[in-house]
This record gives C-alpha cells, sequence and structure tokens, in this order.
C-alpha cells in the first residue's frame, strides 16, 4: 500500500497519523506531484486533517524531542526524493528508543534524516547573506531567489526581525511562494506574484555603487575563483546584485 | 570627486586590512533596523575568494604618517580621498536595507592627528546608532594615540574595536613604521581589553549598564614584510590571546604595493604560509594546543608540506594509536582527521553505542588520514601503519597533492614551476633570500636572532 499525499507538511504528517492508526502495510508515502499511478501498486490518497497533524507534532516533540522535529521538519523541506520514507523509518526509530536518536551521529537511519537537515541548515545559513533586495516604488525592498531546497519559511523570520522597519517581499520563483512583510505582521504564501513595480529611481545609484565596491575590494595578487565558488556556488550567482553584468 | 570614486579609492586603501568577520557578539533590534548574531553573517565572496560580509572602508586616506609596508604612507603616489559622515551614513544605511552587508567596519589614516581622525570616526558611529537607529555590526579601528576618552566613548557605540599590531617585532616596527611607537600600539589594546572586563563587571551587577565592545577586541599582523620567524610569530598571538583576551588575530600575507629597499623583494605573497599561520592559530583557540608544541627554536617555521596538526601527530607517534571508543576528548582533537564538529559527535555517539569506522566515516572523520591515528574497539584501520615515513606519505598525497602539474621530468624549469604551481610556496620564499640586490639590505637590518626581542615583553604590562 502507498500513502498519497498532497506535498505539504500537514498532509504528509496526517499520512503519518493513518500509518499509526489505520494499521495497513504501507510500504511508502509518496507526494501526489511526483507521484505517477501505475496498475500493480494499491495506493490511497490522504487528505489533510490539522487535528491529526498537531497530534503526530506533538507525539514527536513530547516522545523523541525538539531537536527531533526540526531535522525532520528541515529534512522534509529539502525536497529531496525519498525523504518520505527516510523520515518515516526515523520517526519509528524516535518513538522506540526517544531522544537517544539525537545521539545516534553515526547510524544510517538517523544519517538519512541527519543530512539532508543539515544541507537545509546550510542553505539557509548561505540565504541570510546571499539574499538581495532591491528597492521598488512605493517603498517596497523586493527579493527574488531560487534556492535548492524549501526555506522560505526559515529564513524569513530572519529578515522580520532585521528589517522590522522596512516593507518587503521575498520570492521564490522557482516554488512560486512567497513572504510579504508590512512593518507589522508577515504572510507566508504559495502565490505568483506579477505586476511588480518598477525599480525606485534612486535604485540603480546604490546597485552601480555596490557593484564598485565588489570590483575594487578584492585584492588582485591573490584572485582565487575556486576558492570563491566553493564558498559561493556558481547557481546562486544569477540573483546577485554585484555578479550582474554591467 | 563623485561618490562611487571615492568608494574606489578608500576601498582599495582598506582592503589590505583581512578581518570581515561579524561574529562575536549579539545585538538586538530595537524599534529600528539591523541586528547581528554571534555566529556572523557572510554576504559574498569577492574574487580572492576572501568573505565579504562588512563594509570595509577607510574615512580617509590621507595620512601623516609614512609607514614602509603601507600603501597609503604618506610618500607613496596614490589617489587621495576622504568620506564625509553624511556619505559613510548613506552607503551604510542603503547597503545594509538591501542586505549587501552585515555593517560597517571603518578604519582610517590619520588625518591631521590620532584625536582629530578618531573623534570624526566616533561622530560617525554615534549618528549611526542614535539618530538612524542602526544595530547592525559596527567595527571600528582604535587609533593609537588618540585621546583615552575618546576610545572609551567609541568603545560603547561598536560591536568590535581593533588595533593593528602589522608588524611582529620590536626591530621591525623601529624599520618599517618608524612613526608608530610600539607602546602607543599595545596602550589602546591594553585600554579596550581593561575596559571589555570592567563592563562585563557592571553588567553582572547592574542589568542595564551598556556593553564596552560586545564582540571583543582583534588585531592583524603582517607575515612576511619581516624576517620573523613562524614561532615569534605564534609566540606573539598566544601572548595576545592570553594577556589581551583578544578574540581574533588575523594573519595578512604580505602583498607589496610598494617598492623599498627595506621591503623584501616578493614575488607572489606567502599564501600558504599564511594559511598554516591560520590553521596553528586555530589550533591555539580551539584545540587546546600550545604554540611551543608545534615549533620550536631548532624547528621555527612551519612546514611547507604538511599543516601544523599533522605534522605535530607525525612527530608525536608514540601517543597513537588511541582508542576512539575510551580516548579523552581533548585526545579526540589531536587526531588528524577528527575536528572540533566530529569531536563532539563522536562523543555524543559513544553514549549510546560503541563505534566502528563505519561509523566514524558517517560522523564525518576523515578516515585516510585519522586511519593512522586511532583504533576502534582494538582494531585499526585497513590503511593503518605505524611507519614514520608511510604515514607521513599518506597524509601528503591525502591533501595538497598539486593537481594539476603536467611536466615532465627533467624540463622544468625553475621559473615555470613558480609560475603555475600553488604549493610550492615555499619556493618563492626561497627565492627571496637569493634575489638580487635589496634582499641582503633587507636583512641587514635584522642581524639578531629573531625568538625574544618580540613585543611580547610589552605584553606582560
Amino acid at each position: 500500500m502507498i500513502y498519497i499525499y498532497d506535498g505539504t507538511w500537514d498532509c504528509f504528517l496526517t499520512a503519518i497519523h493513518h500509518y499509526y492508526y489505520d494499521k495497513q502495510d504501507v510500504s511508502n508515502i509518496e507526494s501526489s506531484l511526483c507521484y505517477k499511478p501505475n496498475l500493480i501498486d494499491e495506493y490511497r490518497t490522504i487528505t489533510t486533517d490539522i487535528i491529526k497533524a498537531k497530534a503526530v507534532e506533538e507525539a514527536i516533540l513530547h516522545k523523541i524531542s525538539a531537536e527531533s522535529l526540526e531535522n525532520i521538519q528541515r529534512c522534509f523541506f529539502s525536497e529531496i526524493e525519498g525523504r518520505e520514507i527516510w523520515i518515516l523509518k526515523y520517526i519509528r526509530m524516535g518513538f522506540k528508543i526517544g531522544s537517544r536518536i539525537d545521539s545516534m551521529l553515526g547510524d544510517k537511519t538517523v544519517l538519512d534524516v541527519l543530512i539532508p537537515a543539515r544541507k537545509v541548515g546550510l542553505e539557509c545559513h548561505r540565504m541570510l547573506g546571499l539574499i538581495r533586495f532591491e528597492l521598488l516604488e512605493g517603498g517596497i525592498y523586493y527579493s527574488k531567489i531560487q534556492p535548492d531546497h524549501n526555506i522560505i519559511s526559515f529564513i524569513s523570520p530572519h529578515f522580520k526581525n532585521r528589517f522590522s522597519d522596512q516593507n518587503w517581499i521575498i520570492h521564490d520563483t522557482k516554488r512560486k511562494i512567497a513572504s510579504l512583510y508590512n512593518t507589522k505582521k508577515m504572510l507566508l504564501s504559495y502565490m505568483d506574484l506579477s505586476n511588480i513595480p518598477e525599480l525606485h529611481s534612486d535604485e540603480l545609484k546604490f546597485q552601480a555603487l555596490w557593484k564598485n565596491y565588489y570590483k575594487h575590494i578584492a585584492i588582485k595578487n591573490r584572485i582565487n575563483p575556486k576558492l570563491q565558488k566553493n564558498f559561493m556556488p556558481k547557481r546562486y550567482w544569477k540573483n546577485l546584485t554585484e555578479k550582474k553584468p554591467d | 570627486m563623485d561618490l562611487n570614486e571615492k568608494l574606489g579609492i578608500l576601498a582599495d586603501a582598506a582592503k589590505y586590512d583581512v578581518s570581515c568577520s561579524s561574529s562575536g557578539g549579539t545585538r538586538k533590534n530595537k524599534n529600528g533596523v539591523g541586528d547581528s548574531h554571534a555566529c556572523g553573517i557572510c554576504h559574498t565572496w569577492a574574487d580572492d575568494g576572501r568573505c565579504v560580509s562588512l563594509l570595509k572602508i577607510l574615512l580617509s586616506n590621507e595620512c601623516i604618517y609614512d609607514c614602509v609596508y603601507c600603501i597609503n604612507r604618506s610618500s607613496n603616489d596614490v589617489p587621495r580621498a576622504s568620506f564625509t559622515a553624511e556619505e559613510v551614513i548613506e552607503l551604510t544605511m542603503n547597503f545594509y536595507r538591501r542586505n549587501y552587508i552585515e555593517g560597517l567596519f571603518l578604519s582610517s589614516a590619520v588625518l591631521k592627528n590620532p584625536s582629530h581622525t578618531m573623534e570624526l570616526m566616533l561622530e560617525i558611529v554615534k549618528k549611526l546608532r542614535t539618530q538612524h537607529k542602526f544595530f547592525g555590526y559596527i567595527h571600528i579601528k582604535a587609533i593609537p594615540g588618540a585621546d583615552e576618552r575618546l576610545i572609551n566613548e567609541a568603545g560603547m557605540y561598536v560591536d568590535r574595536m581593533s588595533v593593528n599590531i602589522e608588524l611582529p617585532s620590536d626591530k621591525g616596527l623601529e624599520v618599517l613604521a618608524p612613526q608608530k611607537p610600539k607602546k602607543a600600539l599595545l596602550k589602546p589594546m591594553h585600554q579596550i581589553s581593561n575596559k571589555i572586563i570592567e563592563s562585563k563587571e557592571n553588567k553582572r551587577l547592574f542589568k542595564k549598564s551598556e556593553s564596552f565592545v560586545p564582540a571583543g577586541q582583534s588585531t592583524q599582523l603582517i607575515v612576511g614584510a619581516t624576517p620573523d620567524k613562524d614561532l615569534s610569530i605564534l609566540k606573539l598571538s598566544e601572548a595576545l590571546y592570553s594577556n589581551f583576551n583578544l578574540k581574533r588575530v588575523y594573519y595578512s600575507a604580505f602583498v607589496p604595493t610598494v617598492t623599498d629597499p627595506r621591503l623584501p623583494a616578493l614575488i607572489k605573497p606567502p599564501l600558504l604560509r599564511e594559511h598554516r599561520l591560520y590553521q596553528a592559530d586555530w589550533l591555539l583557540r580551539f584545540y587546546g594546543f600550545e604554540a611551543d608544541e608545534l615549533l620550536s627554536k631548532t624547528n621555527p617555521n612551519f612546514n611547507p608540506e604538511l599543516d601544523p596538526k599533522a605534522d605535530w601527530a607525525l612527530r608525536n607517534l608514540h601517543l597513537f594509536p588511541i582508542e576512539v571508543n575510551s580516548a579523552e576528548y581533548e585526545m579526540l582533537l589531536r587526531v588528524p582527521g577528527i575536528g572540533v564538529k566530529s569531536a563532539q559527535r563522536i562523543i555524543a555517539a559513544r553514549r549510546v553505542g560503541r563505534l566502528t569506522f563505519d561509523n566514524l566515516k558517517r560522523i564525518g572523520v576523515v578516515l585516510k588520514r585519522a586511519g593512522h591515528f586511532v583504533t576502534c574497539q582494538g582494531k585499526t584501520y585497513e590503511s593503518y601503519s605505524s611507519n614514520e615515513a608511510i604515514v607521513k606519505d599518506s597524509l601528503i598525497s591525502a591533501k595538497l597533492q598539486p593537481k594539476s602539474k603536467k611536466s615532465v621530468a627533467g624540463q622544468m624549469s625553475l621559473f615555470s614551476f613558480v609560475n603555475d604551481s600553488e604549493a610550492d610556496e615555499s619556493l618563492s620564499e626561497f627565492l627571496l633570500t637569493e634575489s638580487p640586490s635589496n634582499s641582503r639590505q633587507w636583512l641587514s637590518y635584522f642581524n639578531q636572532p629573531q625568538d625574544g626581542r618580540l613585543l611580547l615583553s610589552d605584553i606582560h604590562l
């Protein structure tokens, strides 16, 4: 039996709830976004039930640990193929042995979740630095991102604290998700923003200043593109102001 | 002169200062803009591979001093410029709001006199914090010789302050920076260190008191502008960490920007040497090593082939192998191939079960290196050997093997070698002592042994 969920975190947790209570022989949980139905597999579509999802979240928090819940969440939002079954195995083990699972750093089941979680953590940290805002007409700072993992929900709170007195939008154009902040409230939702306003008249001036600074700060006798790309992989360059052609 | 041009000149003037970190302190956003985290955030990496975290600029490069090694020395023919306070603030705020930077690193050449310069810098940081409600990271230079009160006041607004020693020995300062008395360098460092301790004490007594330089102080040493040995430099760093509670000592491979008979004729900056010093610096701060364990009078320079930890382990093979499942944390840290993270993971993981080599690999231990120094439940790793020559060979081949050396034996000319090889930095240093005219002149300034005559004696103020 394969459980099909709609790709969201809450629906995934609902599927886990069904796994434990329906006592069916489940071989996998798959997202409807990538699953292609065939004639051999027996499958069942799960619909989101917030109460069940919350119950699973609480159970992980209390029977395993807060650290585990965070790792599971990060692993889930890594969007790496196969993560659902890794998380399922991890949770099964966690419910048996409790918070000791957080110390089992050499175990394969644990690492299957931990390694994607670390990748997400790394990209989150990188993104805090690599996001670039452009000032638009009407005083909105707008930023476009295409991260490898679905990290927008992890990084938005950082910008809410930091830029609490400015309006801003972070727009994941790959997944069509955006977080919006209006100096009071933050909103995170699936949306495909269109009709983005024009750039503010000052914007290009500051972009030019920044590019100029960036060019001058490098020491010519020490040019080292390999080191640079190690820290800042090229796939991130397309959204970086300093890397855009003049 | 327009702002763009000024920014270019004053960024050029500031770039030889290596420090750009925004770590060490946390500051909350109190109804304004900005905050900072203890871990720091890098915002971009320049073409030289160095991280850009702060807007690193000089307020002015119009210097009254004539320090030989410095690009901004008064006798050097470079374009000069000075920012106004408003320009620095405008750049900082606008760059920050676009998330280009984590904050400001403001330094300056000495304009008119030290106190005047310090006053201008103080004005900027004060305005940023109070008028513009900026809570991002600020790092400023304390100008040696400036009025104590100015440095004290500036310390209340900034996160980090630094004084650059630049030249790691007395003699070096005397020859290359004749106008900078070394006492004047150490005095503000001593003052800042005392103020930090005092403010921490106050914080304990009165919760509300403001903190002074919460992210600590740092300094920078130039490597390769004087004939000081690695041992001397590392001993100096060690003393700075223990006596002045420095957060960081930065090392900057000397980049010849000006020519002078008193400077060495470097073909390229000694990057490998700089790298080794950073590795050793980490060993001092996080791995419990002491300078004397890594280098000695008979062995005063780092091995270009091996990193300092591997070099130490190789000289102390009699201490190994150690058993991963029972060794102390301090000893695990001393194993090449095990870093702070993997040592911590080993400690955590072995509480819930005994570890095998397979587990170690998953934890992130580099077994190619560590395999020669550890056992797992009494067993040795497949490639284990206790023969020094074999261990050395495998440590070298596991790292630092020049990847693309397309040369035929016997056809390699010395110069083609220098041009394309990064691994043989040591060779350019070798060429330096052989190079004509000025190196002899240069060395003659330093005829005494390079061990005792450091700034060390003065640090124990």
